[in-house]
């Protein structure tokens, strides 16, 4: 397999894109319950779990855009079989590719749930999943720019929820930050661990970048992303736990989704009902890059036509999400997917860029030597 | 253009996926009553909306009786023709009976279904649910329950009750060091009226506290943005500046309304060992009512008509802050304030400490207008 991947000019796209890409990927089901997964930890001091897990994301990105510099033109799968050898490297893209596959698993799953929970409680998995593969598959088969195009419309699409946040942040209450560093640093720590759950995806950059256009502007458009979801994090968390109590915070399953029934406009009484429809809109782009992801990299690493990965993922999909059917199943899995991809975003690049470093400097002497 | 079709045709057909909800088969529920009956049975009162075109009125009541409060829905089922939602539920009333148990038992469900809505209104009924949900005196509302949700909804607009949805009960209800207020409903001459504001200990009704006497928890609380107040004041000290004697001597006290009143508040934990709270008050507003003919416009009276309201506003809220001692309940969250501080571990804790608290008011009082005469 070829180490770089030369993209035509046709199908690559602006850098300024890739903010839209990451940024969509990394918004999905995560933010849904994140809150309480933090406060379950961190509790008042959420915050500042969010901002060291912050911090580390974009020390990840900024290896990752290290790495990407070493070589003109290539992703993840060929750095690896350059790195590692044609063995370990195909074996650590499966991995990778496993990854995403359950990281959509996981994905429709989660949201499959809500839309029964929230909307319609007799709909069975499979129709609602079945609609969902469609689209994806649909969007898949466009290619990336197409996957791009879509992130960028969802984000504009569903951007304006915050907007609506406004009654729920008028009845924050801000003595349930109080006392700050109440908790040990191991407590806040463990939550920042936690936070990662829905700040993985960024790692797209890694297997995006031979498409890009200008690709010195990429770093910065990731980083920006990565910033940005911070950011988005931050609030959501901060406002559920100014809204709800500590204890009552700790009972609900998805917090965001929750905060959304206090909304009530007159020409729409049940606010919450629209926000759970649009939730659609952030998931999808989240499944779809997930997807293009899995089969991309089956693709690279055993020159298998994408089409074809593409249906028989699908297929396995939507058999897998009738394996699994109640909640403590979907927890235990995506706990398990989240400890994952802990170490495939946030360790793995940060442990890879010495490596790639190390690696071109002795071929640099061999070249000299010789 | 034939894909088009297709898709459309897929669309059309598609939505008879899920499951379909007439609404002339709907009894859409908007108020549900609960009480408690002596073998610890619930007994549910369901008031519903019926759309059917058939119908000769708009909505009907239901009794049922179960164990639990999704079993009253199950056994309502059995007795109407709709099928029964709880998408539109506006106000769920307790039994007094119910309520002394604890409410906790009911809200559950109310909380878990996610079709419920946060911005119920929960209140308590002084004695039964049923009885005032009975009730045939609901002005010109469309039915009793259009009338208990629009006098709620009016009161709570006016600053006159505390705002009591769902979310702010289980809010203040799971909150270490504070515990939940709501409206409590009575029948006047058959009618069901707001007299009383339910004292809760977690979820269970410990006392009352008259309507009136809320102004003063939402003056500690929070702020009034258009609060109007009557109060009495001793009239001894007014008497050189009345134009004429228009009152019989007899009454001791000169009665003054004041309205649009706006108020800002910062409650402080002075010490956390002594309890040591202090609530420094600031308060203006107009005056709209004199029981007596006062020399408004001269400073000297206004500025003793504020000092007057200002000692008598401290006064009421020493004694709210007494009665909040006695029966050991917290609806101001005296105990958030010091949870902030000292992390308490359970509730059970604080309420251990409410008798022992101390709260030091200090009022500052403005008075902006008079109205349109002097």
């Amino acid at each position: 397999m070829k180490i770089q991947l030369q993209v035509p000019v046709g199908i690559q796209i602006q850098a300024f894109y890739v903010f839209f890409l990451i940024h969509t990927t990394q918004v999905g089901t995560g933010i849904m319950g994140i809150s309480t997964h933090i406060y379950s930890t961190a509790k008042q001091d959420a915050w500042i779990s969010i901002l060291v897990a912050g911090v580390w994301m974009s020390i990840s990105v900024f290896c990752m855009g290290k790495i990407l510099q070493q070589y003109e033109s290539a992703d993840l799968p060929g750095i690896q079989v350059d790195i590692f050898g044609k063995f370990v490297g195909k074996f650590l893209g499966t991995i990778l590719a496993l990854y995403f596959f359950g990281l959509l698993i996981s994905v429709l799953l989660n949201y499959i749930e809500v839309i029964q929970v929230f909307l319609f409680p007799t709909v069975p998995t499979w129709l609602v999943c079945l609609f969902l593969l469609s689209l994806v598959v649909y969007a898949v088969l466009g290619g990336v720019r197409v996957i791009v195009g879509v992130s960028f419309l969802f984000f504009v699409g569903t951007v304006w929820l915050l907007i609506v946040l406004y009654k729920p942040i008028s009845l924050m209450e801000w003595n349930h930050f109080l006392p700050v560093m109440g908790n040990s640093y191991s407590d806040i720590a463990s939550g920042a661990f936690k936070t990662t759950y829905s700040l993985v995806g960024f790692e797209v950059l890694l297997f995006i970048y031979p498409y890009i256009q200008n690709k010195r502007k990429a770093h910065s458009a990731a980083q920006l992303a990565a910033l940005g979801t911070t950011l988005l994090t931050l609030a959501v968390v901060v406002i559920t736990i100014g809204y709800f109590s500590g204890p009552q915070l700790e009972r609900l399953i998805w917090p965001t989704l929750s905060m959304f029934k206090i909304i009530q406009f007159s020409f729409a009484e049940r606010f919450d009902i629209i926000a759970v429809g649009l939730w659609m809109m952030i998931v999808l782009p989240n499944m779809i890059t997930a997807m293009w992801l899995c089969t991309h990299t089956f693709k690279r690493v055993y020159g298998l036509r994408q089409k074809q990965v593409l249906y028989v993922a699908a297929i396995l999909l939507f058999f897998g999400t009738i394996v699994f059917q109640d909640r403590l199943q979907i927890n235990y899995f995506t706990d398990k997917l989240a400890t994952v991809g802990f170490y495939i975003a946030f360790v793995y690049p940060i442990v890879l860029w010495p490596i790639v470093l190390l690696k071109n400097y002795i071929r640099r002497k061999r070249g000299t030597s010789q | 253009m034939r894909k088009v079709i297709c898709i459309l045709c897929a669309l059309v057909l598609l939505t008879g996926c899920v499951e379909r909800k007439y609404i002339e088969r709907l009894g859409i529920i908007t108020v549900i009553g609960y009480d408690l009956l002596e073998e610890g049975f619930l007994e549910g009162t369901l008031i519903f909306f019926q759309f059917d075109p058939n119908a000769n009125s708009v909505s009907q009541i239901i009794t049922s009786r179960a164990n639990s409060a999704k079993g009253i829905r199950q056994d309502a089922n059995l007795k109407s023709s709709k099928q029964l939602v709880s998408g539109q539920l506006r106000l769920a009333v307790f039994g007094s009976k119910l309520a002394e148990k604890g409410v906790m038992r009911v809200t559950d469900t109310l909380a878990r279904d996610a079709a419920v809505s946060d911005l119920l209104y929960m209140t308590i009924a002084e004695e039964d649910a049923k009885a005032i949900l009975s009730s045939n005196k609901m002005e010109d509302a469309a039915d009793i329950g259009n009338y208990l949700n629009s006098m709620i909804r009016k009161n709570i607009r006016n600053e006159v009750l505390p705002y009591s949805t769902l979310h702010q009960f289980q809010h203040d209800y799971y909150d270490l060091g504070r515990d939940p207020i709501l409206p409590m409903l009575n029948l006047e001459d058959g009618k069901p009226v707001l007299r009383h504001l339910a004292l809760m200990q977690d979820d269970r009704l410990v006392g009352k506290l008259p309507v009136k006497k809320g102004f003063y928890l939402k003056l500690i609380e929070s702020r009034f943005e258009a609060g109007h107040l009557e109060v009495g004041l001793p009239r001894e000290k007014f008497k050189e500046y009345f134009k004429s004697d228009r009152n019989h001597e007899d009454i001791d006290q000169m009665f003054v309304t004041f309205d649009e009143i706006k108020s800002k508040s910062k409650l402080e934990l002075i010490s956390p060992e002594s309890l040591e709270f202090r609530v420094n008050i600031t308060l203006e507003g107009r005056i709209l009512e004199i029981s007596d003919d006062l020399k408004i416009q001269d400073p000297k009276v206004v500025k003793l008509l504020e000092e007057e309201f200002a000692s008598l506003i401290e006064k009421e809220i020493e004694s709210v802050v007494e009665v909040f001692k006695e029966n050991q309940v917290d609806p101001i969250g005296f105990g958030q304030l010091y949870n902030s501080k000292r992390p308490l571990k359970e509730k059970g804790e604080w309420r251990e400490m409410i008798p022992d608290i101390s709260v030091d008011a200090q009022v500052k009082t403005r008075i902006v207008r008079h109205g349109i005469i002097k």
